[in-house]
């Protein structure tokens, strides 16, 4: 039976240095509902985000995907369900810079084959450059190739940490809309932590963090 | 994409200290290899020249001088003795066998060595080509002189090649040996009565011939005295080597010959014979296997040296991956971290680095084991003793415990960085 919620967070608390960055948070995502977590920098967005896609581990409180706990899963099934499940979309972009293009997007793609490399290099009009190192792309670029390489294994969940920070505008609307094609594509569920208002018109669901 | 395209990627990002990694391998394990190649050689050779040779009598001076000139034929003699002198050592109880050798003149670096069909029988030689020597001037080459069959020559004086050719006493070739790895490949061999007659020299009618039919009755010697040639070569042909020969009343000179190889009956013989033989005060007996460890133990410090020197190159090899890989760990654990937030597993990227250093490790040996047999032909090829002994690059096991050494201190240089990365923490990095 499939789950209502895709992730649930309960009671979830994490600190560092006996400082708590996450103070009890408890809240459903559910599928295909896009959640937006807005929040001033230093209050703890980019770290929620960490701890619901897995990277971190709870102080203490509980993540269900799916109604699999996380403390269920030692590191390599949590690797998996990561590997299976989610797309990263980072706010440093986070490519291997010596890979090109069509490299980075491999790397993802390896096992899942879901969208064929060829076509979504393309599809970002990027055709051209496909083997061209992303150390030599435009931020422009890169963003889009970093937007790719989270959708590429055709994710459930979608965790986009502040993808539009550095951008204009019109390059917001941009990148929001291309995530947004892609989410819907793939019937993903798409949460994203960011202090950009300008996306705030993107999301039915938005919870501001302090 | 396949994780060794990954690593291959990645090697080639750094391409500088992967090239560096790679070489410092390479340097290593060709010297061990290179090292390895010519101890065994010597080795090889100083086992299979003085095989069953106990003792060697010679000239008054040093023992290994003599062992080395009348065994190995790489030093020169210390003299002459007389050639009677195999007569009265033969006659000997405590002796089996007795070869007396005649130096004094080569061929283009090839020494002329008179003496016995029984030196050709001590290393089991075989003809390849023609037949032995039957009678004075005939020649039996070894494998690795470059002669032919039937080609006519003149010694030239000394055992260097140079100018100061004999002018008289053409010798031919009847006969080549088949290889046999020993130092009869690079000899011309003759009967001593040639070397002797070459030199103005003359064994009575039947002095060589008593010898020789006293221990092989089957062989049958020509020993007419060449009058002609008795005449023409009636002036001086002093060697710097035969020196010290003795004119009796009559102007006639008292033949000489080099040194003796002998073969005892016994071990106990090897220790009494020389001590008998060096009472007289014209011989010097030296043991070779006492000689040769002498000398082994003094060559040993070099060879010690070279060892260390090796192991020193192959440790700042296995040091060079350790750093190609962990110098830039740094900036690299960003990209550790990519892959484990997309899924990589620890195990996973705990095995791409190892891969990494397996990889260089693994071109260091393929260029290494390469490189070594290049440069070992080539040091052959310019090294003139190599090259006359015959050296030869051999696979041995050593090569594999060389290699496989390398291997194993390749992966354990891999291995703390490897595990290093594993750990990366992803949320850490990738938020910096």
């Amino acid at each position: 039976m499939k789950h209502k919620s895709i992730l649930q967070i309960k009671s979830l608390e994490y600190e560092v240095d006996n400082q708590k960055i996450i103070k009890g948070n408890s809240f459903n995502i559910n599928h295909k509902e896009h959640q937006l977590i807005l929040g001033n920098s230093g209050s703890g967005k980019t770290t929620l985000l960490n701890l619901m896609s897995g990277l971190l581990k709870p102080s203490s409180g509980e993540i269900l995907f799916e109604g699999v706990k996380y403390s269920n899963l030692n590191e390599k099934d949590l690797d998996s369900l990561r590997a299976e499940n989610f797309g990263f979309i980072f706010q440093k972009l986070n490519l291997i810079e010596y890979l090109s293009i069509k490299q980075n997007l491999a790397l993802v793609k390896d096992k899942f084959n879901s969208y064929d490399v060829d076509k979504i290099i393309s599809e970002l009009g990027l055709s051209g450059k496909s083997n061209q190192e992303v150390k030599n792309l435009s931020f422009g670029e890169a963003q889009r190739v970093a937007v790719a390489r989270g959708v590429i294994n055709n994710p459930k969940v979608i965790f986009a940490d502040e993808p539009t920070s550095a951008l204009d505008d019109s390059n917001t609307e941009i990148v929001m809309k291309m995530i947004f094609d892609y989410v819907n594509k793939n019937n993903s569920t798409l949460v994203v932590c960011t202090h950009d208002d300008r996306v705030k018109n993107f999301f039915s669901n938005a919870m501001v963090i302090k | 994409m396949s994780d060794l395209n990954f690593v291959l990627l990645s090697l080639k990002s750094r391409f500088s200290s992967t090239i560096l990694a790679v070489l410092l391998t390479t340097f290593g394990i060709s010297i061990s290899i290179i090292l390895v190649q010519f101890e065994n050689h010597i080795k090889n050779r100083l086992n299979n020249d003085g095989k069953k040779i106990d003792i060697v009598v010679g000239a008054k001076g040093s023992p290994l001088q003599i062992v080395l000139s009348s065994i190995y034929h790489i030093d020169l003699p210390t003299g002459n003795i007389p050639f009677s002198s195999l007569k009265t050592i033969s006659e000997d109880p405590l002796v089996e066998k007795v070869i007396p050798l005649a130096l004094g003149d080569n061929w283009k670096n090839n020494r002329i060595v008179g003496t016995t069909h029984e030196y050709i029988e001590h290393y089991g030689a075989k003809l390849d080509k023609g037949r032995n020597w039957q009678k004075a001037f005939e020649v039996v080459a070894g494998s690795s002189v470059k002669i032919n069959l039937n080609q006519e020559f003149s010694g030239s004086h000394g055992l260097v090649d140079s100018n100061d050719m004999h002018d008289h006493g053409e010798y031919r070739v009847v006969g080549v040996l088949k290889p046999t790895g020993t130092v009869l490949d690079r000899l011309l061999l003759t009967s001593v009565k040639s070397v002797l007659q070459i030199h103005g020299q003359y064994i009575k009618d039947n002095e060589q011939h008593n010898h020789e039919r006293d221990k092989h009755e089957h062989e049958k010697h020509e020993h007419q005295l060449d009058e002609n040639k008795h005449k023409t070569d009636n002036h001086d042909h002093h060697s710097e080597y035969m020196d010290d020969y003795v004119n009796n009343n009559q102007g006639f000179i008292e033949p000489e010959i080099t040194s003796l190889l002998i073969t005892t009956k016994s071990p106990i013989a090897n220790i009494n014979l020389p001590r008998l033989i060096n009472k007289e005060s014209q011989l010097q007996a030296a043991n070779p296997a006492f000689e040769i460890t002498r000398l082994s133990a003094m060559l040993g410090l070099g060879s010690k040296s070279f060892k260390l020197l090796s192991i020193i190159i192959m440790l700042i090899a296995v040091l060079s991956i350790f750093t190609g890989l962990a110098s830039n760990f740094e900036n690299r654990l960003r990209d550790l971290a990519i892959l484990r937030a997309i899924g990589y597993s620890k195990a996973r990227v705990f095995k791409i680095i190892s891969l990494e250093g397996i990889i260089i490790v693994i071109f260091g040996i393929i260029i290494g084991l390469c490189s070594s047999f290049l440069v070992f032909n080539f040091l052959v090829d310019m090294i003139a003793p190599l090259n006359n002994s015959n050296a030869k690059f051999k696979f041995s096991f050593d090569i594999v415990i060389i290699i496989f050494l390398v291997f194993v201190a390749g992966l354990c240089a891999a291995f703390f960085p490897a595990y290093k990365g594993s750990k990366v923490s992803v949320a850490k990095q990738l938020t910096q």
